[in-house]
């Protein structure tokens, strides 16, 4: 059983005006328990209306979302609740820090939720952990830090509801490299450490094959590919039909087997890639 | 979703009320609303009212979307039409006396007319200013109708500017809305249940980061405009020219002749009609 | 003195303090003693991590603000010195354009073609005059089937090309491109840092591209790395990014082929320096490996 499921969902914007728009038609989808999976997409590709979906922002036109085999929406009341199982962090999360200080900004989920105070010290501790924010900012005005730190609190507030699914929307975008690393490694870290099923929403192919164990590719609201990052990149064409870029290693790797290199294993990643030549030459010499 | 609002509900299109400059509407705008409080009979609100068609005919809008406009006022009409029924005091014999409430004919007439008064008020000046003429050239006709103001030092100029911000930026800010209030129900907040007061504390997660977001926003947009060389006390050239055409004066003259009839048939006495009782209903004075 | 002439952009021993208006404990300064020269026609990318200082330095350069120390010259003209005013800077700012970040924050107007001219307008130019510079400046981005749309409902990457013509309507030498690609999907930030190549090409316009995206500041003409304040690397990219374990250090990254050269450098493969481009790295793999497939 997938632990976040959705059947023939379909959804239509502006329902029943001339503004009418279907963004996602007859989308089948399987998140494995305790997977990352990466959602990968063009703007526009129906990526950002399936998010809503996830946590019951929006509920869909058609078909259902099934968190633990159970509809969301079979009780529309009880749909806060639903979000609260599904932590979602959005594009931009920044926009969302409005409390005095960091940490009351963080423990604002868990607040929310009715916790105990010692269990909402515990969650605000575990998430600034995991997300790299000094604890001597905790005391501080959220509106102080900078760029990359308010990104950081704005995780760890979702962080901090407990959730066991995570869906995260481009959390990296805009940052430097090194940002970029600590914070998807803080993510990484929490889920695996927690068993978390997170969904991982990037334009960035790069963090995509480093991080996820799955890919959903999504075109023209459908889902175009889904896989293992093994299966999903190693048909680097298919990717590159509906205009989408596979890392430079890849395209320099799949450019190198057809010259004769024969190159096998983890082709989409520096590493990968490097270690697929180390093999060969020992072959080679062997 | 709110962000299908639109703001002023200006209906693009090619008519000749589309094409009139915007100070001629603005300035019909106002005889037209100085005619409807000089209108004292029946006959002058009839004069009044096929104006009014006259011109959703001639903007080819339909005439459902201008019901639409209406809905809004509907209750407050009925509400002071009750109290009008009710609250006015004629001179002769009450048509219905029941218990303290007394209704004269004097109070259904002023209802009446009342309401026909408020209707025509909101019809005439939609269709003269927001659904045909776009928010930036109103806002263009205004700072040229009042620019004679400059002369004694007020910026209408700059009133003329803050208004197009406001205009550009309130989609955005909507938008942003949307945003936030969808991140802050995903970390558990809840805006629709509990006390009044609980109610007011709900929203200061969402009011918070918009203020935020919205002084971030004028702070950059200020650095950008001065960096395309924006100064307060300079003065601007223009891209777009409003200019008089024929069809302007052409339109004056209609809208003043208007007036005047409107004032005359106020004025007429029943015996130019022969003085028959449709005559003096028609001339009935209110 | 006629040497500086030639220069659009000279910066002599550049340091700029942030003032903390909360606590008067010392801030280290955002950019310290920094001297670079930039020739016109240029196409420069400035990389750093976050807080290196290099927005501040753009902003030095576009007299956003006012260096606290040493002493800057913007075409020809020594915008440090104490008898320049702000009738000065507003005549330069014609001439060296920016275009920053949110896409949004920098669109005045509510028609695309309205927003391309306020610059002009304000400028004070005749109505003809504006009329040319924002077609020419919409057809330049490409936009110009675009004119009479609400910028609100276009996507990141057109905002920012709107943004583009606001500013090359303008008529500027220079442009400086303030982190402009990076709140843009792929397909944005390829169209601007297409335009952007473009403009430098074609219109001999200077481009210093402020971004975190190496890729994108491998092809520019030459690279200047800051770090803490101060420049850490400026020279030719494929020099630049040979620095592999430096620029780690600094939390940047290479290019991907280059940082698979350099790991296989350090397994003992052999090659001379390193190329930027795709073709030029599968070249250089080829030759290294086909070396070793020889053994």
């Amino acid at each position: 059983m997938y632990k976040l499921e959705l059947k023939n969902v379909s959804y239509l914007y502006s329902k029943n005006t001339p503004f009418e728009k279907l963004a996602l038609s007859d989308v089948n989808i399987g998140f494995e328990a305790g997977k990352i999976t990466g959602l990968i997409g063009h703007t526009g590709s129906g990526k950002s209306t399936l998010v809503n979906l996830l946590n019951g922002l929006n509920r869909p036109t058609e078909g259902t979302v099934l968190l633990d085999g159970k509809d969301i929406w079979e009780k529309p009341k009880e749909i806060a609740k639903i979000r609260t199982e599904v932590g979602l962090v959005m594009q931009y999360p920044e926009y969302q820090l409005f409390d005095e200080t960091v940490r009351a900004d963080i423990g604002f989920a868990p607040r929310n939720l009715g916790l105990e105070e010692e269990e909402i010290e515990r969650r605000v501790a575990e998430a600034i952990a995991f997300t790299g924010i000094d604890g001597a900012l905790l005391d501080k005005s959220p509106f102080e830090l900078s760029g990359g730190q308010k990104r950081r609190v704005a995780i760890a507030g979702v962080m901090a509801m407990g959730s066991s699914v995570l869906v995260l929307d481009e959390p990296a975008a805009g940052l430097d490299p090194r940002g970029r690393r600590e914070i998807l490694d803080g993510i990484h870290a929490y889920a695996k450490k927690n068993g978390l099923t997170v969904i991982l929403v990037s334009h960035s192919m790069e963090d995509m094959a480093y991080y996820c164990d799955n890919v959903i590719v999504m075109n023209r609201g459908r889902v175009y590919m889904q896989g293992t990052v093994d299966a999903v990149f190693s048909d680097a064409e298919a990717l590159m039909d509906i205009g989408l870029n596979v890392p430079m290693v890849a395209r320099i790797a799949a450019a190198l087997r057809k010259k004769g290199f024969p190159l096998e294993g983890t082709l989409y990643t520096v590493e990968g890639v490097k270690n697929a030549i180390l093999r060969m030459r020992k072959e080679g010499k062997a | 979703m709110i962000s299908d609002i639109t703001l002023g509900q200006f209906f693009p299109g090619f008519s000749l009320l589309h094409k009139l400059d915007p100070r001629t509407k603005l300035i019909g705008a106002i005889l037209f609303i100085v005619a409807i409080f000089m209108a004292k009979t029946p006959l002058a609100f009839v004069l009044l009212t096929l104006f009014t068609v006259a011109m959703i005919l001639v903007s080819r809008i339909s005439f459902s979307v201008i019901l639409r406009g209406i809905r809004p006022v509907v209750y407050i009409l009925i509400f002071t039409s009750i109290l009008n029924i009710f609250m006015t005091k004629g001179a002769g014999e009450p048509l219905v006396a029941f218990w303290v409430l007394k209704i004269y004919k004097e109070g259904i007439i002023r209802a009446i007319f009342m309401t026909v008064r408020v209707i025509l008020l909101i019809v005439g000046s939609s269709m003269l200013l927001t659904y045909t003429t776009s928010p930036i050239s109103l806002t263009d006709g205004l700072e040229s109708l009042l620019s004679p103001l400059a002369k004694i030092h007020i910026p209408v100029h700059v009133f003329s500017m803050m208004m197009t911000i406001a205009l550009r930026f309130i989609p955005t800010l909507v938008e942003e809305t949307d945003k936030i209030m969808n991140a802050q129900k995903s970390r558990g907040a809840d805006f629709s249940s509990g006390s009044l007061v609980r109610r007011a504390k709900a929203l200061i997660p969402i009011i918070v980061p918009l203020f935020v977001s919205a002084f971030k926003r004028a702070e950059e947009l200020a650095v950008a405009m001065e960096c395309r060389c924006y100064r307060v006390d300079k003065k601007r050239s223009k891209l777009v020219k409003l200019s008089f055409g024929a069809r302007d004066f052409l339109s004056f003259a209609v809208f003043a002749v208007f007036l005047a009839g409107v004032i005359l048939i106020s004025r007429m006495s029943p015996a130019l009609f022969g003085g028959g009782a449709l005559a003096r209903a028609l001339c009935y004075r209110i | 003195m006629e040497d500086k002439k030639k220069y659009v952009i000279l910066a002599e021993h550049l340091t700029y303090v942030y003032e903390d208006e909360s606590d008067a404990h010392d801030v280290p300064p955002a950019v310290s003693d920094v001297s670079f020269a930039v020739e016109a026609g240029e196409y420069i990318a400035i990389l750093g991590h976050n807080g290196s200082g290099k927005s501040t330095l753009a902003k030095l350069c576009n007299m956003i603000l006012t260096p606290t120390e040493g002493r800057l010259t913007v075409l020809g003209r020594e915008v440090t010195a104490e008898d320049f005013t702000e009738e000065d800077m507003f005549d330069l700012r014609a001439d060296i354009g920016m275009v920053f970040q949110n896409p949004d924050n920098q669109l005045v107007a509510t028609v695309v073609e309205e927003d391309v001219a306020f610059g002009p307008e304000n400028l004070g130019l005749a109505r003809e005059e504006i009329r040319r510079r924002v077609n020419a400046a919409l057809s330049a981005v490409g936009m110009e089937e675009y004119a009479h749309h609400a910028p609100h409902k276009l996507s990141g990457g057109q905002k920012q090309r709107i943004a583009i013509a606001g500013i090359l309507a303008m008529k500027p030498s220079v442009i400086l491109f303030d982190e402009s690609t990076s709140m843009l999907d792929p397909l944005g930030r390829a169209e601007v840092v297409s335009i952007m190549e473009r403009l430098n090409r074609e219109e001999g316009i200077t481009v210093i591209h402020i971004t975190h995206y190496m890729d994108e500041a491998a092809r520019a003409s030459r690279v200047i790395v800051m770090n803490d304040g101060r420049i850490a690397f400026d020279g030719h990219p494929s020099k630049v990014f040979s620095n592999v374990e430096r620029l780690h250090a600094l939390g940047l990254e290479a290019p991907q082929g280059v940082e698979l050269i350099y790991e296989l450098k350090k397994e003992g493969f052999s090659h001379e320096g390193y190329p930027l481009t795709e073709a030029e790295c599968i070249d250089a793999l080829t030759l290294m490996l086909g070396g070793e497939a020889n053994v």
